[in-house]
């Protein structure tokens, strides 16, 4: 019998952990967005769009506040240990969005 | 200048090629060699315990990319249970210290195996300078992290780690 992945079944419970997610890390963090999808080599992961404040992306603090950020997110969101999902991390600031508008990001 | 350290500086130097509008080859260049500077640092750090100097260079030939990332993820995930295990009050202590030095260098391998690809093959994608720099400054951290630990007895037992393949 198939087993159905668990990220599959908690779609709902994964969506409201990264709202939570995005509102502690409010106002550096804007807004989340993500997809699953597998990863390079073939694992289920989910693919996080973190959209950042541009103060949030000052050059000299970005390692610090790229990684408080990630690992927030993991902790609230627990992808690997709750569904099994690889995680993945990608940023952009308000200002970077604006130009670029991809809707993937709105 | 060491392989690794020249790939390292110059990602750092595609990252910040064009100060206002990043070309996309510049930033898919940068992650791509970013990738290749940790790549080489743990390879080539792993073949100085190979007792015969002139066997060295075939057997950095034997590293393979996914291989390495497995290994890493598996590091990085048997010290996450670790820290979880631990009190976040308990005070730092020298092992603790390289552990986390160990993780921030297997975490960022594993994301960047991932990035790497992307900048590599997906046309799909459009990089932005925030997130590469984030990329950049995360290898630039894993290097530093490694430099403090690399003659630490976990960072050693890690390194033969990346040789292994899964076996069936």
């Amino acid at each position: 019998m198939p087993v159905v992945p668990s990220w599959i079944v908690n779609q709902r419970q994964i969506a409201a952990a990264v709202q939570k997610a995005a509102k502690a890390l409010a106002p550096d963090v804007v807004r989340i967005r993500y997809k699953m999808a597998p990863d390079a080599i073939g694992e289920d992961a989910i693919f996080f769009r973190v959209l950042l404040s541009d103060r949030a992306t000052r050059e000299d603090k970005l390692f610090e506040t790229t990684q408080r950020i990630k690992h927030k997110i993991l902790d609230i969101v627990n992808p690997r240990e709750k569904y099994g999902l690889e995680a993945y991390f990608t940023y952009r600031s308000v200002s970077e969005q604006a130009e670029l508008k991809e809707a993937a990001w709105e | 200048m060491k392989l690794h350290e020249g790939l390292l500086e110059q990602a750092q130097h595609l990252v910040r090629r064009e100060p206002r509008r990043p070309r996309q080859v510049s930033l898919r260049r940068a992650i791509s060699t970013a990738y290749y500077a940790l790549f080489h640092l743990l390879v080539s750090e792993a073949i100085l315990n190979w007792k015969r100097a002139q066997d060295r260079d075939d057997l950095a030939r034997m590293f393979e990319h996914t291989n390495m990332r497995t290994a890493c993820a598996h590091k990085r995930d048997e010290l996450n249970a670790e820290f979880k295990r631990i009190q976040e009050t308990a005070p730092p202590t020298h092992d603790l210290t390289v552990k986390r030095h160990l993780h921030l260098v297997a975490e960022t391998f594993v994301e960047m195996h991932q990035w790497r690809e992307n900048a590599d093959y997906d046309y799909s994608t459009t990089w932005v300078r925030s997130d590469v720099a984030a990329l950049v400054a995360t290898v630039e951290a894993a290097f530093k992290a490694w430099k403090s630990i690399r003659k630490e007895d976990a960072a050693q037992a890690f390194l033969f780690t990346l040789f292994q393949k899964k076996r069936r």
